[in-house]
């Protein structure tokens, strides 16, 4: 064994930058490496003081061969991120008892940088960027001490020198981060950035959605490219529900099957059937990681999207593949629109079909309604006021329901949630024979005015109807209106304000306290700092970076793109350099040691410098020798110059120098011509 | 003008061959009221110099030689009770001369040291209550081996700071050596040197070395040689503002001695590495031997002008 002794410094810091980095993957890991960990960490310790030595070769076999056991075992299965990332860090670990030589440091730092990365898989927010922030400067800190010598023994200087040296190091990160030409991976690791996810789901059962309202958790931020609407007409649609079975509703398959449409792909016809009249909004959203399919969007999307996302049949965006990132789209809503004005006869089947036996109660009350009306708009009409005027309650605690569950909710209990208003509805319009379905998704949001932008939180979500009628194609009717119009106009938790039921049991929620003012400042500030790293920090993706430089630096292809890179690095470095070297030259040079040194630049130019720290008169003496025909010359300059420098104290009168200077320039020029 | 200081160089050089530098730099020491040590193996001519210096500038010598049993009765002096007269009469130690050479002062224990250190200080003994002062001029030449040999109490740094300046004598070169093969016993050459100055023109030089003009360039200059030792890594430790004090006067002295009623850069660099060397430590040496490296160092990496 060599006597490689790492430096004190660089140790604590190690030690302590492989805490800080294992620690956010404490809760993924299985827990006897943690206790690899402490006994590693112990042992390097003890190794250090040097009360033990460092293992042998077959323990550290042993060690190894156990560790990748009990990972398989832990995780089950070597597929996955989280598997990896244990193997990972157990080497990291067991680095530590290998530490022989220097090198084997710089490994365990290298290691502790890759470890760091492996955070971003998971999280990518601010709060844990500032952390491996911290987490990197300790990591530095130990590779500085790693290069410092026994004598440095105050870990909070190296600390401050890490810091320093990162802190410098931020304008090239920025020029990199902007500018790096940014390609799609080539393979993608499902990235679990959300463990766990909610929202909407496919499936709509009574009681179901008033459980999702219980939670605080963002769903989505809208940014409207002009005015924003008002917030009753932010119908978010979700998911189209058109099956029913007595008690929920679920999707239509036949919508969705193979049938992404994409602009310019006219293949199919059924888009005809939207027809678009005037008014219509932009805007973009970044959906918060969902685990599902679907997408959110006001009636009637429009937009392309990419690879794998596209419109369905029932006029709303799909992804083949589950969102488990943060997905930015932008799209434009057309907010007057005709759409299927002819239902062909397998759709109106479709959409009016019930389950034989169920809710029979309801069935023999719609009819009986629709004998009491002029037509299916006064049928449509006398249901919501039903709704309005009967004892039907608003409520975020409906009553438990059985199987009939249409039955019981119109009949007895008669108080329920948007999803057994909208439900409800739906039975009531198809029992007539109305082509009718359930639209899920989110209703209204916040508006946050510091980042212009739309806020839509789980607590906005939202069910309603969706009927057909012959030539005006699918209106939306929202039952919930008509029962508690306050839901519509001001949000869920004026509608509920009553009952005191408003995210009951998150007593310490942020939106708990919406009255307070300046919490509610606070609140919209982090919300739109979030916001904004999500927009241009985790969303700065190949196409955004392509489209804002566009936007700045004209079409530009990889080429340029990289040259614009270079050059703005470079150039960076190159205006840290000239305030390096400026800063020499700024010191106020007195005039007499200016005209001296450029008189010893003119020496300099014949292959006569002054090295560093050679006084003039040993110069001089120097000069003499080598170039006897100089000496007298160069005697004269020195004389004058060494007078006036040493001998005066007011060295401001340079004539004399001067023209020594001149003298001597006169002399080397009739020589050298 | 220039008479006696080459005299005087010329004739402790006439003992001490080949060595001008060094006897400058000891002759430097001696203008600048300051201390001298001169570190070397033995044999070198460490005696010999200060014996000639005392010679030629006419003061009187006395040499102590330090041995492990030395007390600080055996250089200060002591009290001794006379019979006749029923009186305690004081005998005065070695010290009281004006050019003392203390002999090996790594030899002896740090009580003895300090004794020897303390006077250097204060220019006084205090012995049984009674102060009395010790000649004037009063200057020691102090020789030492080098600390790692055996049986040595190497001085700490707070006493090596009490010395001006610490020089090496080194080897002699080979004409020089020739000669001294060749030539007489030394110790006639010795005896037969005349002095070249009295006391009072000996004073009366102190006196107009510390008059040579010193201009604004040059504390410049030397602000930043001190500035430097004290920020650069390899620096253990920066000069103090004794040292800085210290470097100036032996700059202005070296000047005198040049003849110069000014100070250039080149005095400073030629006083520099015995003035500072034995004040700093390398950073990465704990054993304090570093200095020299120190000292070149110095000199080539603080440019003149700046």
């Amino acid at each position: 064994m060599t006597g490689f002794q790492i430096p004190r410094n660089s140790l604590a810091w190690m030690l302590l930058a492989q805490s800080a980095v294992i620690a956010p993957h404490l809760t993924r890991l299985p827990y006897w490496t943690i206790a690899l960990c402490v006994v590693c960490v112990l042992w390097r310790v003890m190794v250090y003081q040097g009360r033990w030595s460092y293992p042998g070769r077959w323990i550290k076999v042993l060690l190894v061969f156990f560790g990748i056991v009990g990972l398989a075992l832990g995780y089950g299965t070597f597929l996955g991120l989280d598997p990896w990332v244990g193997l990972l860090i157990m080497m990291f670990v067991l680095k530590l008892l290998e530490m022989h030589h220097k090198r084997d440091g710089y490994v365990v730092i290298l290691l502790g940088y890759f470890v760091a990365l492996t955070q971003f898989l998971y999280d990518q927010g601010i709060p844990s960027t500032l952390y491996m922030f911290l987490c990197v400067t300790m990591i530095t800190a130990a590779l500085i001490g790693l290069n410092q010598t026994r004598s440095h023994t105050r870990p909070a200087q190296t600390f401050k020198k890490a810091f320093v040296l990162l802190m410098q190091s931020v304008p090239l990160m920025v020029v990199l981060f902007v500018l790096f030409p940014r390609i799609s991976p080539l393979w993608t690791v499902p990235l679990q950035t959300e463990m766990a996810i909610t929202g909407v789901t496919d499936t709509m059962t009574p009681g179901n959605i008033a459980l999702l309202v219980q939670s605080d958790k963002l769903a989505f931020r809208a940014t409207f490219a002009d005015e924003v609407l008002p917030l009753s007409r932010l119908y978010w649609r979700g998911l189209v529900l058109s099956r029913f079975d007595g008690t929920s509703w679920t999707q239509e398959l036949q919508a969705l099957y193979g049938r992404l449409y994409r602009p310019g792909q006219r293949t199919t016809s059924w888009q005809d059937n939207m027809e678009l009249l005037g008014e219509k909004v932009t805007y973009s959203i970044i959906l918060e990681p969902t685990g599902q399919n679907w997408l959110f969007s006001l009636t009637m999307p429009e937009g392309s999207l990419k690879e794998g996302i596209g419109l369905v049949r029932d006029f709303r965006f799909y992804s083949l593949r589950e969102i488990r990132s943060k997905l930015h789209y932008e799209l434009t809503s057309h907010l007057n629109y005709r759409i299927d004005r002819d239902l062909s006869d397998f759709w109106r089947y479709r959409y009016t079909l019930l389950p034989k036996d169920s809710n029979p109660r309801s069935k023999r009350l719609a009819n009986t309604i629709r004998e009491n009306s002029l037509n299916q708009a006064d049928y449509i009409r006398n249901i919501l006021r039903r709704y309005n005027l009967d004892e039907f309650v608003y409520t975020l605690k409906p009553t438990v329901l059985g199987d009939d569950s249409v039955d019981e909710f119109l009949l007895d209990s008669k108080r329920g949630f948007c999803e057994h208003y909208a439900g409800s509805f739906v039975f009531l319009m198809r029992a007539v024979g109305i082509p009718a379905r359930v639209v899920v998704g989110y209703q209204g949001g916040e508006y946050n005015r510091i980042g212009n932008y739309v806020e839509v939180r789980q607590y906005d979500a939202h069910a309603w109807a969706e009927i057909w009628q012959q030539g005006q194609g699918w209106i939306r009717v929202d039952p919930t209106s008509a029962v508690a119009p306050s839901r519509i106009e001001s949000g869920l938790e004026s509608a509920v304000e009553d009952e005191n039921t408003f995210l009951a049991n998150l007593p310490l929620s942020w939106m708990k306290y919406r009255q307070i003012l300046w919490l509610t400042e606070i609140r919209l500030q982090i919300s739109a700092i979030s916001y904004y790293w999500d927009s241009w920090v985790v969303g700065y993706t190949p196409s955004v970076q392509m489209s804002l430089l566009t936007r700045y630096f004209g079409d530009l292809d990889r080429k340029r793109l990289g040259m614009l890179m270079l050059t703005t690095f470079f150039g960076l470095l190159g205006i840290v350099a000239m305030f390096i070297l400026g800063k020499r030259s700024h010191k106020l040079l007195q005039p007499i040691d200016r005209e001296y040194l450029r008189f010893c630049q003119l020496l300099a130019k014949q292959g006569l410098p002054r090295s560093v720290g050679e006084g003039p008169i040993h110069y001089a003496q120097r000069i003499g020798q080598q170039r006897p025909d100089l000496a007298s010359a160069m005697q004269v300059v020195t004389d004058a110059y060494v007078r006036m420098n040493y001998a005066e104290d007011q060295p401001e009168k340079t004539d004399s120098l001067r023209s020594a200077i001149r003298a001597f320039r006169f002399r080397t020029l009739s020589i050298s011509s | 003008m220039p008479g006696p200081m080459e005299e005087t160089i010329a004739g402790v050089g006439s003992v001490l061959l080949g060595k001008e530098h060094q006897i400058k730099l000891a002759l430097t020491c001696l203008l600048s009221r300051g201390h001298l040590l001169i570190e070397d193996l033995p044999g070198m001519g460490k005696t010999t110099m200060s014996h000639a210096l005392a010679r030629v500038l006419n003061l009187s010598y006395n040499r102590i030689q330090f041995t492990s049993d030395l007390l600080p009765a055996d250089v200060l002096g002591v009290s001794i009770y006379d019979k006749d007269s029923g009186e305690f009469n004081f005998h005065p130690g070695p010290i009281f001369s004006q050019l003392v050479l203390a002999d090996e002062i790594n030899r002896t224990t740090p009580k003895s040291q300090s004794a020897l250190l303390e006077a250097m200080e204060e220019r006084q003994v205090t012995i049984e209550g009674q102060t009395r002062p010790l000649p004037i001029p009063f200057f020691v030449i102090a020789t030492q081996n080098p600390n790692t040999h055996a049986g040595t109490f190497p001085l700490p740094e707070s006493q090596l700071d009490r010395f001006l300046m610490r020089i090496e004598l080194g080897y002699p070169d080979a004409v020089a050596e020739r000669i001294l093969l060749k030539g007489e016993d030394r110790r006639v050459v010795l005896e037969r040197l005349e002095p070249t100055m009295n006391t009072r023109q000996l004073q009366a030089f102190q006196d107009e070395a510390e008059q040579v003009k010193v201009s604004e360039a040059l504390l410049d200059y030397i602000q930043r040689l001190v500035q430097h030792t004290r920020a650069a890594p390899e620096f253990a430790y920066g000069l103090s503002p004794r040292g800085a004090l210290a470097l100036l006067r032996c700059a202005r002295s070296w000047a005198f001695i040049e003849n110069r009623h000014h100070v250039v850069p080149e005095d400073v660099q030629a006083v520099l590495p015995s003035v500072v060397e034995h004040r700093l430590r390398e950073a990465a040496d704990f054993s304090g031997h570093g200095g020299s490296a120190l000292a070149q160092r110095l000199l080539t990496k603080v440019d003149v002008i700046g």
